[in-house]
């Protein structure tokens, strides 16, 4: 298990003690008599692979895991509150795939126009619904689900004012999460594997090299916009091949980051746009994605929404792009049926407009009863040629279910 | 002769001139009393800030099929505007902690947003879809966001007894062609102006819903709060209670916690 990796002595070194911490926490909670709030659900994963893998040891069609999450939440007198939330994945194919996290640990509280907040949280930056591109604060767990939306936890001390419309914040990230890569046995890994002993920081302290983000946002009538800075480690590591040994080992530069993003509903449609300009690591670049949602409400006299996206993905930096995504065009239709069950499903390509190369996304999500939920997603990659950034995902289509129950 | 004719004509022709220009007069110095009764109604729930509340809000469908949602609601009057609206989601617990802020607007759309908590997201919705339903439920966006008096026109249709209480009874048509209904059928009660049942009327002018309200409970001596909203949809055969408990007024909420950044906060 991931956790038990001392070697590094970075973040996932420290994972158990702050588990350990957070445990205490909670057992000393519950002792002085505080009313916890204790939530979380426990799922089973079930994959289907449509191509067997070339790579030998990697499972062919199926694999299975089964994956949790608790939340303890205690309100304290005064207003503050205190949030718990560990990750725990068991796959039994892939060791790297078996993976514990604390997604959240921190302690927050208001104080009229000022929020603090301190301790390990996820912070989500956005608009667009193709591609998070001004979504920074968090390392993204890709070990996950594979629209990569799930991230992990980041140490953070964050302290927000409010005035009139808008809020000013500014974040202090200590410590550093290093990306974790599928193992030599996981699906969705390189063809050579990563080994993320050998990775290597621009930064002279490393992962614990602390980093600064800065944001404005406000909302002015139909139009919501943010500003944000950043700067500190790259989150997205470089994969360097380390020559003799067949693997891949990471590398995390240092660079800065301006980022902007905008949203502006009229009627039944949303426009949006989110822009980044990245520098202080080599050449600058910029990136853009800015699309359109417009949704039917009621179809065919049911209570049925039919909302349809369309969205344009632009990298400055062509096919040397390290997220693909330099021409592309995304479209996107997402049905909600507003019952019950909540029962949603949302689908569509993305598509590189020089290559022609593809990522279809099927997603379906509904409620079974007050206690089990149901996912049903499908991934295909489609017309990746050599050089292309999922290239080595060609061979990954997969369907998947996910049954979670909460408690 | 033909002189005495013409200046009769003239003068009875100025008489219906004055006794109809009287009547314009008159009929616009006759106060719309549908109106004065909203206002009325309106007046009478003035003062109370902000508002907390905890709901239950049980789904009933045409086979007897049960579900229930829990959430929170905070309110925040706002002098002169659209009251806002503030509601975090308890259960199920896959919704546990997503939630919902409404700014209302008198004439204009209101604004809205949600919070999913798995993603952290905080999205801006379109709040075009007025007429769609609330958390699946019979109450649509349009009846659960506050009721302006300015979102309506206003006839007065008579007086009528429901549940042992006098009531007068309001037309009121909605401005906004957005809508779902046509028009709305509203029973005030003459002792207190409270709402007492509303009838719904949709696009084609049908009758679709019936809201009833009971459970009154006086606070701080002057706020009138329902305790159970019961609607019911007479075309599709499905209901919707809502359990109103915990009310509690002058918490000292502020504007800043009716913001979007604050959404992600647990309170």
């Amino acid at each position: 298990m991931r956790c038990t990796d001392m070697g590094r002595g970075g973040m996932d070194g420290q994972c158990w003690k702050l588990l350990l911490a957070g445990w205490f926490l909670v057992i000393g909670l519950q002792a002085s008599g505080a009313a916890l709030e204790l939530g979380g659900y426990i799922g089973l994963e079930n994959r289907v692979f449509w191509h067997p893998s070339p790579i030998d040891g990697v499972p062919d069609f199926f694999t299975g895991s089964i994956f949790g999450q608790m939340e303890v939440a205690q309100d304290m007198e005064g207003g503050g509150s205190l949030v718990f939330t560990p990750f725990l994945r068991w796959d039994p194919k892939d060791t790297e795939r078996t993976h514990g996290d604390i997604r959240v640990l921190k302690w927050e509280q208001s104080f009229g126009c000022v929020s603090l907040r301190a301790g390990m949280d996820k912070v989500f930056w956005g608009v667009t619904e193709s591609c998070h591109l001004v979504d920074v604060i968090n390392q993204t767990d890709i070990l996950e689900q594979q629209d990569y939306e799930e991230k992990l936890g980041q140490p953070m001390v964050n302290i927000s004012y409010a005035f009139g419309d808008q809020t000013i914040e500014i974040f202090w990230l200590p410590f550093f999460r290093e990306r974790r890569f599928p193992g030599s046995e996981g699906r969705f890994r390189t063809p050579f594997p990563v080994d993320t002993d050998l990775a290597t920081f621009s930064a002279s302290r490393e992962e614990k090299h602390s980093d600064l983000a800065l944001r404005w946002f406000a909302t002015a009538g139909d139009l919501d916009i943010g500003v944000s800075w950043f700067s500190g480690t790259q989150r997205e590591p470089e994969l360097r091949p380390v020559p003799g040994k067949g693997v891949l080992a990471p590398h995390y530069p240092l660079m800065q980051q301006i980022g902007l993003d905008a949203q502006w509903v009229q009627d039944s449609y949303l426009l949006k746009v989110e822009y980044l300009h990245r520098f202080d690591n080599g050449d600058p670049w910029h990136a853009a994605v800015t699309g359109v949602e417009h949704t039917l409400y009621g179809l065919w006299e049911t209570t049925a929404d039919l909302g349809m996206m369309v969205e344009y993905l632009f990298d400055s930096r062509g096919k040397s792009a390290t997220s693909t995504f330099d021409n592309d065009l995304f479209f996107g239709v997402r049905l909600a049926l507003n019952n019950t069950g909540d029962f949603t499903c949302v689908t569509g390509p993305l598509v590189d407009l020089d290559t022609r190369a593809s990522l279809f996304r099927f997603e379906m999500e509904g409620r079974l009863s007050e206690q089990w939920k149901l996912c049903v997603n499908t991934y295909v990659y489609a017309n990746h040629d050599k050089g292309e950034s999922f290239y080595s995902l060609r061979h990954d289509d997969f369907s998947e279910v996910l049954l979670k129950r909460y408690f | 002769m033909s002189c005495t004719w013409r200046k009769s004509i003239r003068s009875t022709g100025a008489w219906i001139l004055i006794l109809f220009s009287y009547g314009i007069v008159s009929a616009a110095r006759i106060p719309n009393k549908g109106l004065a009764v909203a206002k009325e109604a309106d007046a009478r729930d003035l003062g109370w800030k902000d508002q907390y509340a905890d709901v239950e809000m049980i789904l009933k469908n045409r086979q007897g099929e049960v579900s229930v949602r829990k959430m929170a609601a905070q309110n925040l009057e706002v002098a002169g505007g659209g009251d806002k609206l503030l509601i975090r989601f308890d259960y199920p617990k896959d919704i546990r902690h997503t939630a919902f802020l409404c700014f209302t607007h008198k004439l204009a759309p209101d604004d809205q947003w949600i919070f999913l908590p798995a993603l952290k997201r905080i999205k801006r919705i379109s709040s075009h879809n007025k007429s769609g339903p609330f958390m699946g439920s019979e109450f649509a966006y349009e009846d659960i966001t506050s009721q302006e008096v300015e979102k309506y026109t206003y006839a007065y249709q008579g007086e009528e007894w429901f549940e042992q209480a006098l009531c007068h009874v309001v037309v009121r048509t909605p401005i906004d062609p957005k809508s779902g209904y046509t028009r709305q059928l509203v029973w005030f009660d003459q002792d207190a102006y409270r709402y007492r049942k509303i009838a719904y009327y949709d696009r084609k002018g049908d009758l679709l819903k019936t809201l009833v309200y009971s459970g009154y409970e006086k606070f701080h001596d002057r706020f009138w709060r329902a305790a159970t909203m019961h609607m019911v949809n007479h075309q599709t055969g499905k209901e919707t209670v809502l359990n109103w408990t915990n009310f509690t007024f002058f918490n000292g909420y502020q504007p800043v916690d009716f913001t979007r950044g604050r959404l992600k906060s647990r309170s």
